[in-house]
């Protein structure tokens, strides 16, 4: 056995009632490295990694920890223990305490025969802990203060304080900006320093040919393959994941574009200032920026969601005032949510009730749901998006994310929209099944539906859009035509630098 | 050729009998409670020899019909996501106002359109707090609780007698002698309120609503009209129970009902509607009112101490959700 590993896994299975979740799947960590982990929704990371951090057990298979075989039944208290710890994508903090009580959460130094709290030795330790990174917060500082990456930094460090060997951390930049983001990198790369190997889960390539070493793919519960990041490509990796090679990713038609479908003029809402974009029939006009850009809070103008302080906004060259979302869908914009779970179904309720909740007031006029139209509705727009569905009466919950996504699309469909606005359409969807959703986005968009895509990932941005307008800092900073596209001159755009284009995008 | 044929009608039994074990499942809570509620009757009849006359079951039926009432106007609003304890508040107040209207020499038509109105009015003033001001619906009723009921004390701190015939006979006679028109009212509304939940628009809504308030608002629902109308709703059944209480004991009091908010959560809860909104079912609720009506009736027969029973309702509440989370996993988690 070499001692270049600090964690082996071989031959580890699981096995679901009628799915085999891991299939003799093997992973090799080696000390103070970066190893990425990436795979489609259900090709089996996250299985493997909570068999790892003991929160369900492996059927057979050997873990070896620095040498130590880990028995098979364990239980996460005990794997922290042998120097492994877990920072999932839902954060786990106090909101209401202190960065030192977070840090000590669990194991608070106490003093005196009443066991008080010893706050002059929390307050020391914990100022020696975020000194040994280099960060100089007091420790009395309340959490609630924090941005997400300090508190996602102030998790982990309470993890490695315990003296951890291995880190997993599963998709941690998926509420981070891009500034935040490189904060967290930077972390990442003092705590390999430091000696600590870092399991790294992630949807986003880019992320790992920027922090990783070696990356592992894996597809339907197998290991497809291990690489060196410096010798792979961003096309391979898509092929190993998807197991087969996707021609085109952005499937662009040439599609006819016409007039004009729906205008803004000098919107003020919310943190957004001043901002005008129009989208014409048949286009796709991609809304770019950061979080917190105000791309977002524009949309939720239009919608109604957020009330509008100044502006106008015209659909068709006639000015509307919407209050809601309900006066939207009746001026014929729909509007797709980025949180699919939270804001775009109601997940206990079925796929036809998904699909026609829309227009339940249409068809269920009068005293009684007019069922023969409800499963008219379903059929058509289940074979005219292909939406996998056993049946329209399975829970939606039971269908994959992009299968999911499209009842979405496919419930304002029904509305016959004219202006279709999506919120991060493909958030939490596999590479496959992304194309999938561009493919649908086309043919809409053939049939002479406008569709307004509200994004902070910009190479799908430029993927599909015909147009974009550049959001930043609440104004709109730039706006290029499909032909112009050039991704640095986004992105610089976009964090705050200052171009010629400003100028002539507030004169439009 | 045989072969095939038999392998064929093989195969439509396998089907036949999935699709029953299905719908067997798909009743879930509904199917237990119907067991736990054949059970009870059985060890009753066995227990005590008048439980299963005619008499009886009447009787049941009769103090089941105020519960079921006011627990079908409730399942609205819990399958909406929000609680209403302010139902019995309600039925106090214009019970109260209806049995003065009717001493003052109101014809028992109008007394009852007075009753309709006041419960009205009473449920606009919770839809308007709930959905216009955003309270939290239990916060809202358990104000307007205590307001309701300190109006009914203010109005008239004691009883006022119901004399109107019409009135009396709607609350305590029978229909050809037997069946009490009470009963045949609480099953006209549990009717209409299984109709609303499940063939209705506003149904549908009121489910999307409660399984997902947000992600309904942004599909175009008028979700604060959906929650409106069922607190509205709700309060109407609780003024009708309240008033049909009255017309049965022959007065009204501003007491009334104080107190016992709580088991028409109770069997609602029982029923299988989910305190966090979006799931549950009428029949249901029809199953947890008698389960806890059979279960007093029972008790009373074999004269066990009131106070006893109070206990074992508690218990079957706790016992009946206990099942549930322990046949769901959620332990295992």
């Amino acid at each position: 056995m070499s001692n270049e590993y600090i964690l082996q896994m071989k031959n580890v299975v699981k096995q679901y009632p009628g799915v085999l979740a891991l299939d003799k799947v093997d992973l090799d960590l080696r000390k103070a490295e970066v190893f990425a982990l990436i795979g489609e929704n259900g090709a089996g990371k996250s299985t493997l990694m909570n068999i790892l951090s003991g929160a369900i057990n492996r059927d057979s298979g050997d873990i070896l920890i620095d040498g130590n075989e880990i028995p098979l039944f364990t239980k996460p208290s005990e794997q922290m223990e042998a120097g492994i710890a877990i920072i999932y994508q839902e954060l786990n903090y106090l909101e209401e305490m202190t960065i030192a009580e977070n840090l000590f959460m669990g194991c608070v130094p106490v003093k005196g025969f009443l066991k008080q709290v010893d706050y002059k030795k929390m307050k020391r330790d914990s100022q020696e802990l975020l000194a040994s990174f280099d960060l100089s917060y007091h420790p009395f500082t309340l959490v609630k203060t924090l941005t997400i990456a300090e508190k996602q930094i102030i998790e982990i460090i309470r993890a490695v304080s315990k003296d951890i060997k291995v880190l997993i951390m599963d998709e941690p930049t998926s509420s981070l900006n891009d500034v935040e983001t490189r904060q967290l990198f930077g972390f990442i790369e003092s705590l390999k320093k430091k000696g600590v190997s870092v399991i790294y889960i992630s949807h986003k390539l880019d992320e790992v040919f920027t922090i990783a070493d070696r990356v592992q793919v894996m597809r339907d519960g197998k290991k497809v393959d291990v690489l060196d990041v410096k010798s792979t490509s961003h096309s391979e990796l898509v092929k190993l994941m998807v197991g087969r090679t996707i021609t085109d990713m952005y499937p662009k038609e040439g599609i006819k574009i016409g007039e004009e479908v729906l205008r803004v003029e000098n919107m003020s809402c919310h943190i957004t200032k001043d901002v005008s974009f129009s989208v014409k029939k048949g286009e796709i006009l991609g809304l770019f920026g950061l979080v917190g850009s105000g791309r977002v809070e524009a949309v939720e103008g239009l919608l109604g969601i957020n009330s509008i302080h100044a502006g106008k906004i015209f659909i068709e060259g006639e000015e509307i005032k919407i209050a809601n979302p309900i006066e939207a869908k009746k001026k014929g914009i729909a509007y797709i949510p980025s949180d699919r779970k939270e804001e775009g179904l109601v997940l206990m309720h079925s796929v036809k009730d998904n699909l026609t909740v829309t227009r339940v007031d249409e068809i269920g006029k009068g005293f009684k749901i007019d069922s023969k139209k409800e499963k008219e509705y379903c059929e058509t727009w289940i074979n005219k998006l292909r939406i996998k569905t056993p049946s329209p009466f399975v829970s939606i919950e039971s269908l994959s994310g992009g299968n999911q996504q499209k009842v979405v699309i496919a419930k304002w469909l029904l509305t016959n929209p004219k202006v279709l606005i999506m919120n991060d359409p493909t958030r939490g969807i596999d590479v496959g099944a992304k194309v999938e959703i561009y493919k649908v986005m086309e043919e809409l968009c053939k049939e002479g539906i406008s569709i307004i895509v509200v994004s902070s990932e910009l190479p799908e941005t430029v993927g599909i859009t015909d147009r974009m307008v550049i959001f930043s800092d609440g104004q709109v900073v730039g706006e290029f035509d499909r032909s112009e596209y050039d991704q640095n001159k986004i992105l610089h755009l976009a964090v705050g630098g200052e171009s010629n284009d400003k100028k002539h995008s507030c004169e439009n | 050729m045989t072969k095939n044929i038999a392998v064929k009608t093989d195969n439509n039994m396998t089907v036949k009998i999935k699709t029953l074990f299905g719908k067997m499942a798909g009743l879930g809570n509904n199917f237990s409670l119907s067991i736990a509620l054949i059970i009870l009757c059985v060890i009753w009849a066995i227990a005590s020899p008048y439980f299963f006359t005619l008499q009886n079951v009447m009787n049941v039926l009769m103090f089941a019909s105020i519960l079921a009432i006011r627990a079908s106007g409730l399942t609205i609003a819990m399958i909406m996501g929000g609680l209403d304890i302010s139902q019995n508040a309600v039925g106090a107040v214009s019970a109260l106002l209806c049995a003065m209207a009717s001493l003052a020499g109101a014809p028992w038509w109008l007394v009852i359109l007075l009753m309709l109105g006041l419960s009205l009015l009473m449920g606009v003033v919770n839809a308007t707090l709930i959905s216009g001001f955003k309270i939290p619906a239990i916060i809202t009723t358990l104000g307007t609780m205590q307001i309701f009921r300190g109006v009914a004390w203010l109005i008239q701190d004691s009883t006022v007698m119901v004399k109107d015939p019409v009135l009396l006979k709607l609350g305590r006679g029978r229909l050809f002698g037997v069946v009490p028109y009470i009963a045949l009212i609480a099953i006209a509304i549990l009717a209409i309120t299984f109709y609303i939940l499940q063939y209705t628009s506003f149904g549908r809504k009121v489910y999307m609503v409660g399984g997902n308030e947000k992600a309904s608002y942004l599909s175009g629902i008028n979700s604060n009209k959906v929650k409106s109308l069922a607190f509205v709703f709700s309060a109407l059944t609780g003024g009708i129970a309240g008033f049909l209480l009255a017309c049965q004991v022959g007065a009204a009091l501003p007491q009334s009902g104080a107190g016992t908010e709580m088991i028409s959560i109770s069997a609602v809860i029982l029923g299988g509607v989910s305190l966090a909104g979006g799931k549950g079912k009428i029949s249901g609720t029809i199953l947890g009112v008698l389960i806890l009506q059979v279960i007093n009736n029972g008790l009373t027969l074999l004269s066990v101490n009131a106070y006893y029973q109070m206990v074992i309702s508690g218990s079957v509440l706790i016992l009946a959700v206990m099942i549930d989370i322990i046949r769901s996993g959620a332990l295992k988690k």
